[in-house]
């Protein structure tokens, strides 16, 4: 009896901490290993305990708060894990919200901590106070301000679930000085559920009957997918099933490596600046089948000439998606490994022979008009494209390429070759300049056995370059290419199409960034003709550390094909 | 313009931040909010929103899977002018009879 009391007690004693020490004790409990941030006034409590556990969590000290959300976002998405990341309150935490919005809109598991000042100064204008909760409120699945020490563990396991739960997403927990310095009694336990959340909402197999016959006697049916094979880890199920029923595919930006890019039945990429034979046949098919993807307006163009003929059946976890831009004739709502699963036990085995044949025939014009001299140009002039092409030839399979946003963007999109899920990572919704720098980081940081490669403009890297100093100090080894074309290259391409060559503000005068990288002791080449982009590349890949690689690319370059603005996909042009 | 009346009820957790997190909704889309209350409901612990707009038929329906979509809330629904008189009819005939 006596023993026992002693033991008690002694449990009580150990549980007793500071809400700054819960705060790290509770990331620990959700098995967080890595989080990034960058320290402040109203986070210091936190700081101070992280230097306890040193052994047990890393924090990895980026340049920027923004880098440290972009650094979350990157190795949330090449890991599956929660990404974390914490600023202090004031200008560290509005410095976030950029990467909090990316990831709201790529549906990414964040949780992002922030300081703030002590709660008797809410409300009064107190140094570094800024409204973070009302601010971040459009742009997070859930946030919560913290006050008092006790609510500390409850907030972060509420937040973790949420984050990972249904469709992922950034969560915000805004904790107040005091509540940091304030004591508790340490109990820590996972979050379950909450009756006004439904994570996984129940599979209606009536559902998944009707779109199996809706497929079993489609002629011409067309699958569209998207991230939520990733997020829902379907990649096998969604494989059997298109094997299965011989269905045709073309993915998202980003579905992109959830199928490896040479299956047969891959027929590209959707949108914009995707691919010919799938824009132009979803116009002709009969039935489109979307799996984890919405239809956002860069894949449709116009919705009013979208895809009229079919018949569409759209598979979502997501309710608000169903009928949100493309109306629905059966939706299913549901995690798209359990449909799709049974979906596959439904569908009848298939080949469509000449429906696939009318994909490969628009495929081999394509590279006729675009894609052949994108890879091999004939001028002296280097091509984006080319570029890719030779880190895909040069490579080897265990690549994960990260981009930036623009020109160079699309042609990683288009011609890198991914054969892995999670290989690709890049901001898609949003479409964040200074994305990239930062979320190789974290790419790298979550999967160090893989080969990460940052592929960014001259103007995107330039957002972010402050993070070449987070490489310097954690030593990550991420691979850096720059094309540089001295032009904000989408734009100038829109202006060069659509504002008669009004090249406003695109043009960019650069620093040597062969300088400015070695001033960071990263090794660095440059290179400016053809005959040395091979051995370049083949230096980067087996260089051992970071290695940055600028390749001056035309200046005046565009990307083809394209659906202008407001135009059907139909009338994707080839140049 | 083919935007009519309509009213919604929503129903979600009596927590701080609730009432913002539901009217961004309204705000993201420029839609005013014509009139709002907010009360308990008859549940402990969940608050009830009515919440009257001018908006169309395809648009109501997105805004109401929206407010769904929303973790702290429990349920959403909305109901069309023609609804709402109905209800309204139905109360003022009881009245009357029972006077007689």
């Amino acid at each position: 009896m006596e023993t026992l009391e002693i033991k008690n007690k002694t449990k009580t004693k150990q549980r007793l901490m500071t809400g700054a020490q819960a705060v790290v004790q509770s990331l620990i409990e959700e098995g967080a290993k890595l989080m990034f941030g960058y320290p402040g006034g109203a986070i210091m409590p936190v700081y101070d305990a992280l230097y306890d556990f040193e052994d047990k969590i890393e924090h990895v000290l980026t340049r920027h708060e923004q880098g440290a959300a972009h650094a979350a976002q990157g190795y949330a998405r090449a890991t599956g894990k929660v990404g974390v990341c914490m600023a202090t309150s004031g200008p560290g935490a509005t410095n976030l919200i950029t990467g909090i919005a990316d990831a709201q809109i790529d549906s990414t598991p964040l949780v992002c901590i922030t300081g703030q000042v002590a709660s008797h100064l809410l409300g009064t204008d107190a140094f570094q106070e800024t409204d973070v909760i009302g601010i971040s409120m459009p742009v997070t699945k859930w946030n919560f301000q913290v006050t008092k020490a006790e609510e500390i563990p409850m907030a972060i396991a509420k937040a973790f679930y949420i984050a990972k739960s249904g469709k992922p997403g950034p969560v915000l927990i805004d904790i107040t000085k005091d509540a940091q310095l304030g004591e508790l009694d340490f109990d820590y336990k996972r979050f379950t559920g909450m009756r006004s959340y439904v994570t996984n909402p129940e599979l209606d197999k009536s559902k998944v009957e009707q779109a199996a016959e809706l497929i079993n006697q489609a002629k011409k049916p067309f699958v569209l997918f998207g991230q939520g094979i990733i997020l829902s880890e379907a990649e096998q199920e969604f494989k059997a099933f298109i094997e299965k029923s011989g269905i045709p595919s073309a993915c998202t930006i980003l579905g992109l490596s959830a199928l490896p890019s040479d299956h047969y039945l891959h027929v590209g990429m959707l949108g914009m600046h995707g691919n010919y034979a799938p824009n132009k046949l979803t116009n002709e098919c009969d039935l489109l089948i979307a799996v984890g993807m919405r239809f956002d307006d860069r894949v449709t163009g116009d919705l009013a000439q979208y895809a009229k003929q079919a018949k569409v059946i759209h598979f979502d976890i997501d309710p608000s998606e169903i009928d949100k831009n493309v109306k629905t004739d059966v939706a299913v709502i549901a995690d798209a490994k359990e449909s799709l699963k049974l979906l596959t036990e439904l569908v009848d085995t298939k080949t469509y022979k000449d429906w696939l044949h009318q994909f490969k025939l628009l495929a081999r014009e394509e590279y006729k008009e675009v894609i052949n001299e994108e890879l091999n140009p004939s001028t002296e002039i280097m091509s984006m494209g080319e570029v890719i092409h030779q880190i895909n030839e040069l490579s080897d399979e265990n690549n994960i390429i990260v981009t930036d946003v623009g020109q160079h963007q699309m042609m990683a999109c288009r011609y890198a070759k991914f054969k892995e899920t999670r290989s690709m990572i890049t901001s898609g919704g949003l479409g964040t300049m200074g994305f990239c720098l930062p979320a190789a980081i974290g790419a790298k940081m979550g999967k160090p056995n893989s080969q990460v490669i940052a592929i960014m403009g001259d103007g995107g890297f330039q957002m972010t370059i402050q993070e070449l100093g987070t490489i310097l100090q954690c030593k990550t080894p991420v691979k850096m290419v720059v094309l540089n074309n001295e032009f904000l290259g989408m734009v100038r391409q829109w202006q060069e199409l659509f504002f008669d060559k009004r090249y406003a503000s695109t043009h960019m005068i650069n620093p040597d960034f062969q300088t400015i990288v070695k001033g960071y002791g990263i090794t660095t080449k440059k290179v400016n003709q053809r005959n040395d982009l091979q051995g370049a590349i083949t230096d980067m890949l087996a260089h051992e550390g970071s290695y940055f690689l600028e390749v001056m690319v035309g200046k005046e370059n565009n990307v083809f094909p394209m659906i202008p603005t407001g135009s059907a996909v139909s009338d994707i042009r080839l140049k | 313009m083919n935007d009519k009346r309509f009213k919604l009820s929503v129903f979600t957790e009596n927590m701080p931040g609730i009432l913002n997190r539901v009217t961004i909704i309204f705000t993201r889309r420029k839609i005013n909010i014509e009139s709002l209350s907010v009360q308990e409901s008859e549940v402990k612990g969940v608050s009830k929103f009515k919440i009257v707009i001018h908006t169309n038929e395809a648009q109501i329906i997105k805004i109401t899977k929206q407010l769904e979509k929303q973790v702290d809330v429990l349920k959403a629904y909305y109901h069309s002018e023609s609804d709402m008189l109905l209800q309204d009819l139905a109360v003022s005939k009881i009245a009357q009879n029972s006077i007689n």
